[in-house]
């Protein structure tokens, strides 16, 4: 407050050299010092992409726009200043990333997103669960320590994602793309992404593979991993009023996983065993949840998007009797008796058909080939007292 | 002049209440999106019915299912060995003598090109229609894996968007399939 005073009476000296009346003069100072305030809250991107490599650059740089793309969005959302810091192309190293370390503006209102995408390895006898990277000047460092090297920086919040492993398949055309859900305007979400971005605090540090494991990627569809995560956070933002970091992280490995099987189901054989992991501490206070007029589902969401798509997973369940059972042992920790369920092509809020429980579960299980992926829309769903869902909105994907 | 005035006013209004109550092509294009999924399904308790590994309840499931699909007294066409369309049949009969196909050990059935839906049109009924084509590949064998019988069969569903129920808004159409029609047939080698 003492430099803000004096920083003002210094303005104020030079206005009353330009003889401007001293009350106006203390008006506009005023004004300006308060402009300089609420610019103080920025959204760091650091977005670390070896696009130069010849095997992964491709992927790399798919990865590096859609995050930049994503994360403006999201601070733009949030009212938070977007300032991007793209190291890739020439300068992908350890010397750019210690440079921008040296001089990035960070302070503790502030928030820090890392983005690292290229190679990884790890090494027999490493204690340490998360990977060394692979940057062109530096083969030592962990994802670890580039996250505590951030973490150093003292941000509100600091996320660091390794997309990364020690080699990529052989390229080739997807047999389909996953469709990223769309239909949601990110700048009408705040609640969510509020609770994601603003109300928690700490470091949160991911990464897509562990010890030993392979990250998957094609060159026009970018990481495995990056995508999953992306499509999970756009669909918490649209849908989830439950989000927290967990059970986004949770719902990004079921969409991997689910993404693999699907994607190797001819070849499996060839499927790559990718287990993402991560950390999260929050900074001392766990994020209150947002205030919900609905009654609190006593079910988790998590759990329930897992439930339907075992019902629509013929890779990991072939038989139509181990999907029956697994929909007549569970239906009943989701749902009344009575509940309903509507399904929408792209806007939740405008369903296309609504179908009886028993009818669209009995449809999922007979059309697991057909549907690929069941996304639940929980913030247009609606709760019976006893939390259970009464009305379920959803998108099947196809 | 006062009925030259009313004369104008009324057919003037007249499009433009007609123009109201049309659902907008944006929402007839997921509903048509809707209807792809939908054939899709159909085709898929084809072959669950078909089936001769599949159990006694999936095959119950699939038909109620297929039934779900269609208004009721809907008729499904086939075609026969010579390859000349039969006279429609109950959709259920159909499904019924499907499931307990005996003259053969097993049966195939898939499609052999993308199904199409056509877009929504509004008839004078003030329900939207449109017509689904969809691509059935049908082969019996016997008990050596010889093909019997087999065909390619090119095939017409006539959809309906109806309105009007009063639980409904007014842009929501319930979804149904009519009659099925044979539009070409061709045999496959192995008869």
């Amino acid at each position: 407050m003492g430099a803000y005073i004096t920083h003002l009476n210094q303005i104020q000296k030079m206005f009353k050299q330009v003889i401007i009346k001293p009350f106006f003069c203390k008006v506009v100072v005023l004004l300006l010092a308060c402009s300089q305030a609420s610019l103080g809250q920025t959204f760091h991107a650091l977005l670390i992409a070896d696009t130069r490599d010849t095997k992964i650059g491709t992927s790399c740089e798919t990865d590096l726009i859609a995050m930049n793309s994503k994360m403006g969005e999201v601070a733009k959302a949030i009212g938070y200043i977007y300032h991007p810091i793209i190291i890739s192309e020439q300068n992908f190293g350890r010397a750019a990333i210690d440079s921008v370390l040296s001089t990035l503006p960070c302070t503790p209102k502030d928030i820090l997103f890392c983005m690292y995408a290229g190679h990884g390895y790890t090494v027999n006898g490493r204690p340490n669960i998360f990977p060394l990277l692979l940057l062109k000047d530096n083969n030592g460092w962990g994802l670890d320590d580039l996250h505590l090297a951030l973490k150093n920086k003292h941000p509100r919040l600091c996320i660091t994602l390794g997309d990364c492993c020690s080699q990529l398949f052989p390229e080739k055309i997807p047999p389909s793309m996953r469709c990223i859900f769309r239909g949601i305007d990110v700048s009408k979400d705040i609640d969510i992404l509020s609770k994601l971005f603003i109300q928690t605090n700490g470091d949160v540090i991911i990464c897509s593979t562990q010890s030993g494991e392979l990250a998957g990627s094609w060159p026009t569809y970018g990481g495995f991993y990056t995508r999953s995560w992306l499509e999970a956070l756009d669909f918490a933002i649209g849908s989830n009023t439950q989000v927290t970091w967990e059970n986004l992280l949770l719902d990004s490995k079921l969409r991997l996983n689910t993404f693999i099987n699907m994607t190797f189901m001819l070849s499996p054989h060839e499927k790559p065993r990718q287990t993402p992991h991560w950390r999260i501490n929050y900074g001392g206070i766990a994020p209150s949840p947002t205030p919900d007029p609905q009654p609190k589902p006593l079910v988790s969401f998590v759990d329930l998007n897992d439930f339907l798509n075992q019902l629509a997973d013929e890779n990991q369940y072939p038989l139509y009797e181990t999907r029956a059972a697994i929909r007549e042992s569970k239906r009943n920790i989701f749902f009344v008796p009575e509940a309903e369920i509507q399904i929408f092509i792209n806007n939740p809020e405008k369903p296309v058909e609504t179908q009886s429980l028993t009818r669209f579960l009995s449809r999922l299980v007979n059309n697991a080939q057909q549907v690929k992926q069941v996304n639940v829309i929980e913030r247009h769903s609606i709760s019976a007292d006893n939390g259970k869902y009464q009305v379920l909105t959803v998108q099947e994907v196809r | 002049m006062r009925t030259v005035l009313l004369l104008i006013v009324f057919f003037g209004y007249m499009p433009f209440a007609k123009g109201q109550n049309d659902i907008s092509q944006e929402r007839l294009e997921e509903f048509r999106k809707l209807t792809e999924h939908r054939v899709a399904d159909f085709q898929q308790y084809l072959s669950i019915i078909a089936d001769k590994k599949a159990s006694p309840e999936q095959k119950k499931e699939a038909i109620d299912l297929t039934m779900d699909l269609f208004i009721e007294g809907a008729k499904m066409q086939v075609s026969g060995r010579d390859g000349k369309p039969r006279p429609p049949q109950p959709i259920r009969g159909y499904l019924n003598r499907l499931s307990g196909l005996d003259k053969y050990t097993k049966i195939e059935i898939t499609s052999y090109a993308v199904a199409a839906v056509s877009k929504f049109e509004k008839g004078p009924d003030g329900d939207y229609h449109a017509t689904a084509t969809y691509f059935q590949q049908f082969k019996g064998f016997d008990s050596n894996g010889k093909l019997l019988y087999g065909s390619q069969d090119r095939k017409d569903i006539a959809v309906s968007g109806k309105t009007g129920n009063k639980d409904m808004k007014k842009d929501d159409l319930k979804i149904f399939f009519g009659d099925i029609v044979v539009r070409e047939t061709i045999p496959l080698n192995g008869q």
